[in-house]
């Protein structure tokens, strides 16, 4: 647990983006279109103007992150 | 703002917007919501549209037409040319989406429909086994407005259906997921849109360059959500590099297409249009005038819901039975051509190609142009041939 929270932090840093759920959102990447919503297959995606969210929901199944059209979507693995 | 409408209209995209201005037509009490700022913007989309279609909604206006398109080339991964052009409902226009959406929200106001941008839908209001309204946001406020009938008309990442129990989550391969350069300072014909076939360029999809005037096109592709071994914008990036390695990019456009049939698009108190209800074309991706087709007849069919007081799903269901009647065959034969031609390989796509090279085309539509095909290659096409 304490080593995940570590890994978690270092990708946040190296990123600049939020850790939601199972996946990170790289907002420097994304372009807020909602595919990732789309294909969710237990609606943890939002998509909030020009952002999105993920909630807890998230079963961590990598579709969203293959769907991505820029690849702002990345699995914690 | 009221508390209560006869009809709220979560998104005001085409669907929307037309299901909004025609529920006004009606006499309804009507609200449009929109979670953007901005009507139209960004604008996800390629904006070719057949002026045939375009015509049954809208008098075509030069300030949101980009381009006037008398025709299609088609390229084989081989490099093979197919030219469609002259007489035909596929030609078309290339829209300026971002003044047309625009337009067509103006309109549903024009008609006495109450408008309201930067308001997100957060949940439905449920009882008894009804959708009676919605729970909204606007700019920080929540609050609830209660309706008789909600049209979910909120595009590719729609959760109006989730939330009333309509699954319309998409699987991988019923998805294609879209990159696309608006690219300036190139030269083009202002009169061709242009479709790149190959599974080097686009696996399980297709490139296309629609010009929107002389020296700017949407440079994009979509490739299968089930061949995403690169991302679309990868692909686009060694498209754009070879094709136009000089032109300028002014704006990056990326999305989803539904590439499927719909599902329900009916419950107690609600019906889903246009892309939520997944409605685009599965073959083309086109869904403009799919998603105006459904918003009107949503309308009309509430607009009756509401005067007999009777908004169940047994009444609504009219709504599905009247977008079944108009698109329904178009949109099963589109997914079952789709699924087949995912499977084609690139010399399968160049004998296609050659067979009917220099012929003239009896009809100048997808599915004409699929005929063709499946009449000179029976082997290599027979799932199509009850498309015949």
């Amino acid at each position: 647990m304490v080593q995940l929270n570590i890994s978690l932090f270092f990708k946040k840093l190296k990123y600049r983006c939020d850790v939601l759920g199972g996946v990170i959102v790289n907002k420097n990447k994304c372009l807020y279109c909602g595919a990732c919503v789309a294909v969710c297959p237990v609606s943890a995606i939002e998509l909030i103007d020009t952002w999105i969210e993920i909630n807890e929901d998230c079963n961590d199944c990598g579709i969203c992150a293959k769907i991505c059209p820029v690849g702002a979507l990345e699995e914690l693995k | 703002m009221k508390d209560h409408y006869d009809v709220i209209i979560v998104g005001a995209g085409p669907a929307g917007s037309i299901a909004a201005k025609t529920a006004a037509e009606h006499d309804l009490e009507t609200l449009l919501i929109e979670k953007r700022a901005e009507i139209g913007n960004p604008v996800r989309c390629a904006e070719g549209v057949g002026k045939e279609g375009l015509k049954q909604f809208i008098k075509p206006d030069k300030r949101w037409i980009a381009a006037d398109v008398k025709g299609a080339r088609i390229y084989s991964p081989g490099g093979i040319k197919i030219e469609m052009s002259e007489f035909g409902p596929e030609v078309g226009y290339v829209l300026e989406r971002k003044i047309f959406d625009r337009e067509l929200a103006k309109q549903a106001a024009k008609a006495g429909a109450e408008v309201m941008v930067r308001t997100r839908a957060i949940a439905l209001i449920k009882e008894d086994g009804f959708i009676r309204g919605v729970k909204a946001e606007n700019i920080g406020d929540s609050f609830d407005i209660q309706a008789d009938v909600v049209i979910g008309a909120d595009g590719v990442e729609s959760k109006v259906g989730r939330w009333a129990g309509i699954n319309t989550t998409l699987k991988p391969k019923d998805i294609e997921t879209c990159a696309q350069f608006l690219m300036t300072d190139i030269d083009v014909d202002s009169e061709y849109c242009e479709f790149y076939i190959g599974n080097q360029i686009a696996p399980g999809g297709y490139a296309w360059v629609f010009p929107k005037g002389k020296k700017e096109a949407n440079v994009g592709l979509g490739i299968s959500g089930s061949r995403t071994k690169l991302h679309p914008i990868d692909y686009l990036k060694r498209f754009v590099e070879r094709k136009y390695p000089e032109g300028k990019t002014i704006e990056i456009i990326v999305g989803g297409v539904p590439v499927t049939v719909p599902n329900k698009t009916t419950t107690n108190g609600l019906m889903l249009v246009g892309d939520a209800a997944r409605m685009s074309d599965s073959l083309t991706g086109g869904g403009i005038i799919h998603a105006m087709k459904s918003g009107k007849i949503a309308a009309e069919v509430a607009s009756i819901a509401v005067k007999a007081g009777d908004p169940s799903v047994e009444s609504l269901n009219e709504y599905e039975r009247r977008w079944i009647l108009e698109i329904g065959p178009t949109l099963q034969k589109s997914y079952k051509a789709k699924e087949l031609l995912l499977k084609l390989n690139d010399a399968e796509w160049d004998s296609l190609a050659a067979s009917i090279r220099g012929i003239n085309f009896e009809e100048l539509t997808a599915f004409g142009l699929l005929k063709e095909l499946a009449l000179r290659n029976p082997k290599l096409l027979w799932g199509l041939r009850s498309l015949l």
